[in-house]
Protein backbone atom coordinates (compact mmCIF):
# COMPACT_ATOMS: atom_id res chain seq x y z
CA UNK A 1 0.00 0.00 0.00
CA UNK A 2 1.37 3.59 -1.00
CA UNK A 3 1.83 6.32 1.49
CA UNK A 4 -0.83 8.70 1.38
CA UNK A 5 0.33 12.14 -0.38
CA UNK A 6 -0.59 14.00 2.35
CA UNK A 7 1.23 11.91 4.65
CA UNK A 8 4.48 12.76 2.47
CA UNK A 9 4.24 16.25 3.07
CA UNK A 10 3.29 16.40 6.39
CA UNK A 11 6.14 14.27 8.05
CA UNK A 12 8.44 16.31 7.09
CA UNK A 13 6.94 18.92 8.08
CA UNK A 14 6.23 17.82 11.26
CA UNK A 15 9.45 16.88 11.73
CA UNK A 16 11.10 20.64 10.91
CA UNK A 17 8.37 22.03 13.31
CA UNK A 18 9.75 19.79 15.96
CA UNK A 19 13.41 20.43 15.42
CA UNK A 20 12.29 24.45 15.66
CA UNK A 21 11.00 23.72 18.74
CA UNK A 22 13.81 21.98 20.05
CA UNK A 23 16.13 24.59 18.65
CA UNK A 24 14.69 27.20 20.00
CA UNK A 25 14.39 25.38 23.61
CA UNK A 26 17.98 24.76 23.18
CA UNK A 27 19.09 28.44 21.89
CA UNK A 28 17.62 29.50 25.28
CA UNK A 29 19.84 28.04 27.50
CA UNK A 30 23.42 28.56 25.44
CA UNK A 31 25.10 31.64 24.43
CA UNK A 32 23.61 33.33 21.01
CA UNK A 33 27.13 33.41 20.34
CA UNK A 34 27.02 29.59 19.93
CA UNK A 35 23.86 28.89 18.86
CA UNK A 36 21.69 31.73 17.90
CA UNK A 37 17.79 31.29 18.15
CA UNK A 38 15.30 30.68 14.90
CA UNK A 39 14.05 33.82 15.61
CA UNK A 40 17.88 35.62 15.81
CA UNK A 41 18.59 33.78 11.80
CA UNK A 42 15.47 35.16 10.58
CA UNK A 43 16.85 38.67 11.94
CA UNK A 44 20.12 38.13 10.28
CA UNK A 45 17.98 37.03 7.06
CA UNK A 46 16.22 39.89 7.55
CA UNK A 47 18.98 42.12 7.87
CA UNK A 48 21.49 40.81 5.74
CA UNK A 49 18.77 40.02 2.64
CA UNK A 50 20.42 41.77 0.07
CA UNK A 51 23.71 40.26 0.47
CA UNK A 52 22.18 36.76 0.93
CA UNK A 53 20.68 37.05 -2.36
CA UNK A 54 23.63 38.30 -3.93
CA UNK A 55 26.41 36.17 -2.32
CA UNK A 56 23.79 33.12 -3.05
CA UNK A 57 23.34 33.58 -6.81
CA UNK A 58 27.27 34.08 -6.95
CA UNK A 59 27.96 30.99 -5.22
CA UNK A 60 25.21 29.11 -7.66
CA UNK A 61 26.64 30.95 -10.70
CA UNK A 62 30.32 29.65 -9.62
CA UNK A 63 28.65 25.95 -8.88
CA UNK A 64 26.96 25.71 -11.46
CA UNK A 65 29.67 26.62 -14.35
CA UNK A 66 32.04 24.10 -12.12
CA UNK A 67 29.15 21.76 -12.46
CA UNK A 68 29.19 22.46 -16.59
CA UNK A 69 33.08 22.55 -16.61
CA UNK A 70 33.18 19.41 -14.46
CA UNK A 71 30.36 17.59 -16.92
CA UNK A 72 32.01 18.52 -20.61
CA UNK A 73 35.01 17.10 -18.71
CA UNK A 74 33.96 14.17 -17.58
CA UNK A 75 31.61 13.19 -20.20
CA UNK A 76 34.61 14.10 -22.73
CA UNK A 77 36.84 11.82 -20.93
CA UNK A 78 34.25 8.99 -20.58
CA UNK A 79 33.81 8.72 -24.47
CA UNK A 80 37.73 9.30 -25.16
CA UNK A 81 38.01 5.94 -22.35
CA UNK A 82 35.23 4.74 -24.62
CA UNK A 83 37.17 5.18 -27.63
CA UNK A 84 40.04 4.03 -26.74
CA UNK A 85 41.34 1.01 -23.76
CA UNK A 86 44.98 2.61 -23.94
CA UNK A 87 44.35 5.62 -23.13
CA UNK A 88 41.68 4.24 -20.19
CA UNK A 89 44.31 2.26 -18.93
CA UNK A 90 46.93 5.03 -19.04
CA UNK A 91 44.64 7.83 -17.61
CA UNK A 92 42.18 6.01 -15.52
CA UNK A 93 44.27 6.28 -12.30
CA UNK A 94 44.68 9.34 -12.61
CA UNK A 95 40.98 10.63 -12.26
CA UNK A 96 41.41 8.17 -9.09
CA UNK A 97 44.01 10.14 -7.72
CA UNK A 98 42.37 13.21 -8.76
CA UNK A 99 39.65 12.37 -6.44
CA UNK A 100 41.72 11.43 -3.46
CA UNK A 101 42.65 15.00 -3.44
CA UNK A 102 41.13 16.89 -0.70
CA UNK A 103 39.67 19.72 -2.46
CA UNK A 104 40.73 22.01 0.77
CA UNK A 105 44.13 21.72 0.02
CA UNK A 106 43.78 21.98 -3.43
CA UNK A 107 42.25 25.77 -3.47
CA UNK A 108 44.88 27.72 -1.97
CA UNK A 109 46.83 26.47 -5.38
CA UNK A 110 43.61 27.58 -7.36
CA UNK A 111 43.95 31.03 -5.79
CA UNK A 112 48.02 31.13 -7.16
CA UNK A 113 47.01 29.63 -10.43
CA UNK A 114 43.91 31.85 -10.82
CA UNK A 115 43.79 34.83 -8.02
CA UNK A 116 41.04 35.91 -6.03
CA UNK A 117 37.37 35.86 -6.93
CA UNK A 118 35.04 33.57 -8.37
CA UNK A 119 37.52 31.33 -11.12
CA UNK A 120 38.74 30.03 -7.77
CA UNK A 121 35.07 28.90 -6.42
CA UNK A 122 34.47 27.71 -10.21
CA UNK A 123 37.32 25.64 -10.35
CA UNK A 124 37.13 24.04 -7.03
CA UNK A 125 33.50 22.89 -7.89
CA UNK A 126 34.49 21.37 -10.70
CA UNK A 127 37.44 19.60 -9.19
CA UNK A 128 34.90 17.79 -6.94
CA UNK A 129 32.27 17.50 -9.43
CA UNK A 130 34.00 15.63 -12.17
CA UNK A 131 34.82 12.38 -10.85
CA UNK A 132 30.93 11.60 -10.14
CA UNK A 133 30.16 12.62 -13.95
CA UNK A 134 33.05 10.93 -15.36
CA UNK A 135 32.65 7.51 -13.54
CA UNK A 136 28.53 6.95 -13.83
CA UNK A 137 29.31 8.33 -17.59
CA UNK A 138 32.02 5.70 -18.22
CA UNK A 139 29.84 2.98 -16.35
CA UNK A 140 27.00 3.80 -18.60
CA UNK A 141 28.63 3.79 -21.88
CA UNK A 142 30.36 0.37 -20.91
CA UNK A 143 26.58 -1.05 -19.96
CA UNK A 144 25.20 -1.37 -23.33
CA UNK A 145 23.77 -4.89 -23.96
CA UNK A 146 26.10 -7.23 -25.56
CA UNK A 147 23.40 -8.49 -28.36
CA UNK A 148 22.09 -4.89 -28.86
CA UNK A 149 26.32 -3.86 -29.11
CA UNK A 150 26.47 -7.30 -31.82
CA UNK A 151 23.27 -5.98 -33.55
CA UNK A 152 25.15 -2.85 -34.24
CA UNK A 153 28.18 -4.29 -35.72
CA UNK A 154 25.98 -7.11 -37.64
CA UNK A 155 25.15 -3.62 -39.68
CA UNK A 156 28.41 -2.46 -39.82
CA UNK A 157 27.69 0.40 -37.36
CA UNK A 158 30.53 3.60 -36.95
CA UNK A 159 32.20 3.89 -33.87
CA UNK A 160 30.02 7.25 -33.73
CA UNK A 161 26.83 5.15 -34.55
CA UNK A 162 27.47 3.10 -31.67
CA UNK A 163 27.95 6.08 -29.56
CA UNK A 164 24.92 8.79 -30.81
CA UNK A 165 22.31 5.49 -31.28
CA UNK A 166 23.03 3.05 -28.61
CA UNK A 167 25.43 4.01 -25.89
CA UNK A 168 25.14 7.83 -25.06
CA UNK A 169 21.37 7.25 -25.27
CA UNK A 170 21.56 4.17 -23.00
CA UNK A 171 24.43 5.83 -20.73
CA UNK A 172 21.92 8.53 -19.63
CA UNK A 173 20.18 6.90 -16.80
CA UNK A 174 23.73 6.19 -15.35
CA UNK A 175 24.81 9.79 -15.91
CA UNK A 176 22.23 11.39 -14.20
CA UNK A 177 22.54 9.21 -11.36
CA UNK A 178 26.32 11.04 -11.09
CA UNK A 179 24.88 14.01 -12.21
CA UNK A 180 22.96 14.17 -9.20
CA UNK A 181 25.67 13.32 -7.10
CA UNK A 182 27.48 16.02 -8.41
CA UNK A 183 25.19 18.34 -8.10
CA UNK A 184 24.88 18.55 -4.39
CA UNK A 185 29.18 18.31 -4.62
CA UNK A 186 29.67 21.37 -6.71
CA UNK A 187 28.09 23.73 -4.05
CA UNK A 188 30.20 22.29 -1.43
CA UNK A 189 33.46 22.53 -4.40
CA UNK A 190 32.21 26.30 -4.39
CA UNK A 191 31.77 27.60 -0.76
CA UNK A 192 35.31 25.85 -0.11
CA UNK A 193 36.82 28.07 -3.19
CA UNK A 194 35.53 30.84 -1.65
CA UNK A 195 36.90 30.32 1.65
CA UNK A 196 40.09 30.32 -0.05
CA UNK A 197 39.73 32.68 -2.37
CA UNK A 198 37.35 35.44 -2.34
CA UNK A 199 37.91 38.64 -0.66
CA UNK A 200 34.60 39.40 -0.67
CA UNK A 201 33.94 40.90 -4.02
CA UNK A 202 31.16 39.53 -5.54
CA UNK A 203 29.66 38.64 -2.40
CA UNK A 204 29.72 35.34 -2.14
CA UNK A 205 28.47 32.37 0.60
CA UNK A 206 31.58 31.13 1.38
CA UNK A 207 32.80 34.56 2.65
CA UNK A 208 29.89 35.32 4.53
CA UNK A 209 30.07 32.07 6.23
CA UNK A 210 34.41 33.46 7.21
CA UNK A 211 32.54 36.87 7.83
CA UNK A 212 30.14 35.93 10.25
CA UNK A 213 32.49 33.87 11.72
CA UNK A 214 35.16 36.69 12.37
CA UNK A 215 32.55 39.84 13.57
CA UNK A 216 30.88 36.60 15.86
CA UNK A 217 27.59 36.77 13.65
CA UNK A 218 26.31 33.37 14.07
CA UNK A 219 22.61 34.00 12.80
CA UNK A 220 24.60 35.23 9.54
CA UNK A 221 26.55 31.67 9.60
CA UNK A 222 23.41 30.10 9.93
CA UNK A 223 21.57 32.22 7.54
CA UNK A 224 24.69 31.68 4.59
CA UNK A 225 24.41 27.77 5.49
CA UNK A 226 20.59 28.20 5.16
CA UNK A 227 21.04 29.30 1.75
CA UNK A 228 23.96 26.79 1.08
CA UNK A 229 21.54 23.95 1.61
CA UNK A 230 18.84 25.91 -0.17
CA UNK A 231 20.96 25.87 -3.35
CA UNK A 232 22.70 22.80 -3.17
CA UNK A 233 18.59 21.07 -3.10
CA UNK A 234 17.60 23.35 -6.35
CA UNK A 235 21.00 22.02 -7.93
CA UNK A 236 19.21 18.69 -7.24
CA UNK A 237 15.67 19.08 -7.46
CA UNK A 238 17.26 20.24 -11.28
CA UNK A 239 18.92 18.07 -12.45
CA UNK A 240 16.78 15.01 -11.12
CA UNK A 241 13.40 16.94 -13.28
CA UNK A 242 15.69 17.07 -16.09
CA UNK A 243 16.64 13.63 -15.98
CA UNK A 244 12.92 12.03 -15.63
CA UNK A 245 11.91 14.73 -18.54
CA UNK A 246 14.55 12.87 -20.77
CA UNK A 247 14.87 9.33 -19.45
CA UNK A 248 11.75 8.92 -17.00
CA UNK A 249 9.85 8.44 -20.59
CA UNK A 250 11.85 4.95 -21.01
CA UNK A 251 13.31 4.39 -17.60
CA UNK A 252 11.41 4.67 -14.73
CA UNK A 253 12.71 7.10 -12.00
CA UNK A 254 15.16 9.06 -14.39
CA UNK A 255 18.27 7.75 -12.94
CA UNK A 256 20.44 4.14 -12.48
CA UNK B 1 19.98 -27.05 -53.87
CA UNK B 2 23.23 -24.54 -52.49
CA UNK B 3 24.67 -24.17 -49.46
CA UNK B 4 23.98 -20.56 -48.45
CA UNK B 5 26.21 -21.31 -45.02
CA UNK B 6 29.04 -23.81 -44.48
CA UNK B 7 31.67 -24.62 -41.54
CA UNK B 8 34.37 -26.48 -42.71
CA UNK B 9 36.99 -28.09 -39.71
CA UNK B 10 35.94 -25.44 -37.22
CA UNK B 11 37.49 -25.30 -34.19
CA UNK B 12 36.54 -22.52 -31.41
CA UNK B 13 37.22 -22.25 -27.26
CA UNK B 14 36.43 -19.16 -25.45
CA UNK B 15 39.34 -18.94 -24.02
CA UNK B 16 42.58 -20.98 -24.42
CA UNK B 17 42.35 -22.70 -20.57
CA UNK B 18 38.83 -24.13 -22.17
CA UNK B 19 38.17 -27.04 -23.73
CA UNK B 20 37.48 -26.72 -27.66
CA UNK B 21 33.69 -26.30 -27.94
CA UNK B 22 34.10 -26.63 -31.55
CA UNK B 23 36.46 -28.66 -32.69
CA UNK B 24 36.45 -29.55 -36.35
CA UNK B 25 33.18 -28.87 -36.78
CA UNK B 26 31.50 -29.69 -40.48
CA UNK B 27 27.76 -28.30 -41.08
CA UNK B 28 25.94 -26.88 -43.99
CA UNK B 29 22.37 -25.66 -44.45
CA UNK B 30 20.80 -25.52 -47.70
CA UNK B 31 20.11 -21.66 -49.44
CA UNK B 32 16.25 -21.53 -49.11
CA UNK B 33 15.60 -23.80 -46.60
CA UNK B 34 14.90 -23.80 -42.63
CA UNK B 35 17.37 -25.69 -40.89
CA UNK B 36 16.51 -26.16 -36.67
CA UNK B 37 19.40 -26.67 -34.75
CA UNK B 38 18.41 -28.74 -31.54
CA UNK B 39 20.91 -29.63 -28.77
CA UNK B 40 21.52 -29.67 -25.18
CA UNK B 41 21.97 -26.63 -23.04
CA UNK B 42 25.13 -25.42 -23.09
CA UNK B 43 26.05 -27.45 -25.82
CA UNK B 44 27.60 -23.98 -27.64
CA UNK B 45 24.40 -24.06 -30.15
CA UNK B 46 24.48 -20.16 -29.97
CA UNK B 47 28.02 -20.00 -30.75
CA UNK B 48 27.50 -21.69 -33.81
CA UNK B 49 25.09 -18.94 -34.50
CA UNK B 50 27.34 -16.02 -33.90
CA UNK B 51 29.97 -17.71 -35.78
CA UNK B 52 27.64 -18.08 -38.68
CA UNK B 53 26.94 -14.30 -38.20
CA UNK B 54 30.27 -13.09 -37.96
CA UNK B 55 29.98 -12.01 -34.52
CA UNK B 56 33.18 -14.20 -33.26
CA UNK B 57 35.98 -15.78 -35.52
CA UNK B 58 36.95 -19.34 -35.66
CA UNK B 59 40.00 -20.38 -34.30
CA UNK B 60 40.78 -22.51 -37.47
CA UNK B 61 38.69 -23.80 -40.46
CA UNK B 62 36.14 -21.74 -42.29
CA UNK B 63 33.14 -20.11 -42.15
CA UNK B 64 30.94 -18.98 -45.24
CA UNK B 65 27.29 -16.85 -45.01
CA UNK B 66 27.88 -15.70 -48.79
CA UNK B 67 26.89 -12.33 -47.14
CA UNK B 68 28.34 -9.41 -49.00
CA UNK B 69 26.57 -6.47 -48.03
CA UNK B 70 25.38 -5.54 -44.47
CA UNK B 71 21.84 -6.28 -44.59
CA UNK B 72 21.97 -9.52 -46.14
CA UNK B 73 22.12 -11.04 -42.89
CA UNK B 74 19.76 -10.37 -39.84
CA UNK B 75 19.91 -11.81 -36.43
CA UNK B 76 17.38 -12.29 -34.10
CA UNK B 77 18.07 -12.83 -30.18
CA UNK B 78 16.46 -15.04 -27.54
CA UNK B 79 15.74 -11.37 -26.29
CA UNK B 80 13.83 -8.85 -27.79
CA UNK B 81 17.47 -6.23 -27.52
CA UNK B 82 15.17 -3.14 -29.06
CA UNK B 83 16.33 0.16 -27.77
CA UNK B 84 13.88 1.28 -24.77
CA UNK B 85 14.54 4.97 -26.10
CA UNK B 86 12.91 4.01 -29.36
CA UNK B 87 9.54 3.86 -30.51
CA UNK B 88 8.73 0.57 -32.19
CA UNK B 89 9.20 2.20 -35.70
CA UNK B 90 12.20 3.87 -35.02
CA UNK B 91 13.51 0.06 -33.51
CA UNK B 92 12.94 -1.40 -36.78
CA UNK B 93 14.13 1.26 -39.02
CA UNK B 94 17.50 1.10 -36.80
CA UNK B 95 19.37 -1.48 -39.45
CA UNK B 96 18.07 0.83 -42.25
CA UNK B 97 19.46 3.78 -40.75
CA UNK B 98 22.45 2.20 -39.77
CA UNK B 99 23.12 1.39 -43.97
CA UNK B 100 22.06 5.06 -44.61
CA UNK B 101 18.99 4.27 -45.97
CA UNK B 102 16.81 7.39 -47.23
CA UNK B 103 14.43 8.53 -44.72
CA UNK B 104 11.11 8.19 -47.13
CA UNK B 105 12.67 4.68 -48.15
CA UNK B 106 13.17 3.54 -44.78
CA UNK B 107 9.85 4.61 -43.54
CA UNK B 108 7.79 2.27 -46.25
CA UNK B 109 9.98 -0.12 -45.81
CA UNK B 110 9.19 -0.26 -41.97
CA UNK B 111 5.68 0.13 -42.67
CA UNK B 112 5.89 -3.31 -44.44
CA UNK B 113 7.85 -4.91 -42.04
CA UNK B 114 5.47 -3.97 -38.88
CA UNK B 115 2.76 -4.98 -41.38
CA UNK B 116 4.12 -8.71 -42.12
CA UNK B 117 4.27 -9.35 -37.94
CA UNK B 118 0.75 -7.09 -37.32
CA UNK B 119 2.29 -4.32 -35.10
CA UNK B 120 1.18 -1.72 -37.51
CA UNK B 121 -1.03 -0.05 -34.94
CA UNK B 122 1.74 -0.07 -32.09
CA UNK B 123 4.31 1.98 -34.38
CA UNK B 124 4.92 5.07 -32.37
CA UNK B 125 4.84 3.19 -29.16
CA UNK B 126 7.99 2.30 -26.78
CA UNK B 127 9.01 -1.32 -25.86
CA UNK B 128 7.84 -0.91 -22.78
CA UNK B 129 4.63 -0.44 -23.40
CA UNK B 130 4.36 -3.72 -25.14
CA UNK B 131 4.31 -7.42 -24.23
CA UNK B 132 7.26 -9.83 -24.35
CA UNK B 133 5.20 -11.32 -27.38
CA UNK B 134 4.94 -7.98 -28.95
CA UNK B 135 8.62 -6.85 -28.50
CA UNK B 136 10.16 -10.44 -30.00
CA UNK B 137 7.19 -9.64 -33.04
CA UNK B 138 8.98 -6.15 -33.07
CA UNK B 139 12.39 -8.34 -33.25
CA UNK B 140 11.29 -10.26 -35.87
CA UNK B 141 10.37 -7.22 -37.98
CA UNK B 142 13.40 -5.17 -37.46
CA UNK B 143 15.32 -8.14 -38.34
CA UNK B 144 13.29 -8.44 -41.65
CA UNK B 145 13.26 -4.88 -42.11
CA UNK B 146 16.37 -5.19 -44.78
CA UNK B 147 14.72 -8.14 -46.61
CA UNK B 148 17.91 -10.37 -45.64
CA UNK B 149 18.93 -13.66 -47.40
CA UNK B 150 20.35 -15.11 -44.14
CA UNK B 151 18.40 -14.90 -40.82
CA UNK B 152 19.63 -16.33 -38.09
CA UNK B 153 17.31 -17.15 -34.93
CA UNK B 154 18.49 -17.68 -31.70
CA UNK B 155 15.83 -19.37 -29.60
CA UNK B 156 14.26 -16.21 -30.49
CA UNK B 157 10.48 -18.28 -28.31
CA UNK B 158 12.60 -19.52 -25.35
CA UNK B 159 11.56 -16.96 -22.83
CA UNK B 160 7.74 -16.32 -23.98
CA UNK B 161 4.92 -18.65 -22.46
CA UNK B 162 3.16 -21.37 -24.39
CA UNK B 163 0.18 -19.79 -25.83
CA UNK B 164 2.61 -16.82 -27.56
CA UNK B 165 5.11 -18.78 -28.92
CA UNK B 166 2.57 -21.12 -30.82
CA UNK B 167 1.04 -17.86 -32.35
CA UNK B 168 4.13 -16.48 -33.12
CA UNK B 169 5.16 -19.90 -34.81
CA UNK B 170 2.67 -18.62 -37.28
CA UNK B 171 3.72 -15.17 -37.90
CA UNK B 172 7.58 -16.13 -38.13
CA UNK B 173 6.88 -18.62 -40.89
CA UNK B 174 5.13 -16.62 -42.81
CA UNK B 175 7.41 -13.37 -42.37
CA UNK B 176 10.82 -15.29 -43.41
CA UNK B 177 9.62 -16.04 -46.89
CA UNK B 178 12.31 -16.99 -49.06
CA UNK B 179 15.49 -16.49 -47.18
CA UNK B 180 17.78 -19.13 -45.56
CA UNK B 181 17.23 -19.30 -42.32
CA UNK B 182 19.00 -21.11 -39.42
CA UNK B 183 16.57 -21.29 -36.63
CA UNK B 184 18.28 -23.00 -32.79
CA UNK B 185 16.14 -23.95 -30.08
CA UNK B 186 15.94 -26.42 -27.69
CA UNK B 187 11.78 -26.51 -28.33
CA UNK B 188 11.65 -30.49 -30.48
CA UNK B 189 8.23 -30.01 -31.39
CA UNK B 190 8.90 -26.41 -32.39
CA UNK B 191 12.12 -27.12 -34.51
CA UNK B 192 10.04 -29.75 -36.22
CA UNK B 193 7.13 -27.49 -37.06
CA UNK B 194 8.61 -24.95 -38.56
CA UNK B 195 12.16 -26.04 -40.43
CA UNK B 196 12.69 -28.05 -43.15
CA UNK B 197 15.40 -30.13 -41.50
CA UNK B 198 16.37 -30.49 -38.09
CA UNK B 199 20.14 -31.29 -37.24
CA UNK B 200 20.86 -32.89 -33.65
CA UNK B 201 24.12 -31.72 -32.27
CA UNK B 202 25.81 -33.40 -29.20
CA UNK B 203 27.59 -32.06 -26.48
CA UNK B 204 31.03 -30.82 -26.29
CA UNK B 205 33.44 -30.70 -28.47
CA UNK B 206 30.35 -29.85 -30.43
CA UNK B 207 28.64 -32.66 -33.11
CA UNK B 208 26.04 -33.74 -35.31
CA UNK B 209 24.43 -36.73 -33.61
CA UNK B 210 21.53 -36.22 -36.02
CA UNK B 211 20.42 -34.86 -39.35
CA UNK B 212 16.97 -35.04 -40.09
CA UNK B 213 14.69 -33.96 -43.56
CA UNK B 214 11.27 -32.97 -42.09
CA UNK B 215 9.29 -33.70 -45.19
CA UNK B 216 5.88 -32.53 -43.61
CA UNK B 217 3.64 -30.33 -45.91
CA UNK B 218 3.53 -25.99 -45.81
CA UNK B 219 1.86 -24.58 -45.16
CA UNK B 220 1.95 -26.38 -41.48
CA UNK B 221 -0.94 -25.59 -39.43
CA UNK B 222 -1.30 -26.09 -35.27
CA UNK B 223 -3.02 -29.12 -36.38
CA UNK B 224 -0.40 -30.22 -37.84
CA UNK B 225 0.80 -31.09 -34.04
CA UNK B 226 -1.18 -33.58 -33.47
CA UNK B 227 -0.27 -35.51 -36.92
CA UNK B 228 1.50 -39.17 -36.34
CA UNK B 229 4.27 -38.08 -39.19
CA UNK B 230 5.63 -35.14 -36.58
CA UNK B 231 5.04 -37.38 -33.61
CA UNK B 232 7.51 -39.83 -35.59
CA UNK B 233 10.46 -36.85 -35.84
CA UNK B 234 10.00 -35.61 -32.28
CA UNK B 235 10.56 -39.56 -31.55
CA UNK B 236 13.29 -40.20 -33.82
CA UNK B 237 14.96 -36.87 -32.41
CA UNK B 238 14.51 -37.25 -28.70
CA UNK B 239 15.85 -40.81 -29.16
CA UNK B 240 19.33 -39.28 -30.33
CA UNK B 241 19.94 -36.57 -27.75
Amino acid sequence: MSTPRWIRWLAPAAVAFVAILAWSAASARISPVLLPSPLAVAEAVGSHGGTLAAATLTTGASAFLGLVVASLLGIGGALVFQRSAIAERALYPYALFLQTLPVVAIAPLLVVWLGYGPPVAIGSAALVSFFPVLTSAHAGLAAADPDQVALMRLYRSSWWQEMRLLRVPGSLPYLFSGLRTAAGLSTIGAIVGEFVGSNGFPACLGYLVLKGMRAAETGLIFAAIGCAALLATAFFISVRTLGTRLVGRWHPGGSA
Amino acid sequence: MSDAVQLEGVDFRWSPDEPGLLEGFDLACAAGAVTAIVGPSGSGKSTLLRLMAGLVDADAGAVRNGIEVPGELAYVFQAPTLLPWRTLRENVGLPLALLGTPPGERAAAVDLALARVGLSSAADKLPRALSGGMQMRASLARALVTTPRLLLLDEPFSALDAITRRRLHGVFAAAWQDATVVLVTHDIDEAVLLADRVVVLGARPLCVVADLPVDLPRPRSAALRHDPRLGSLVGQIEASL
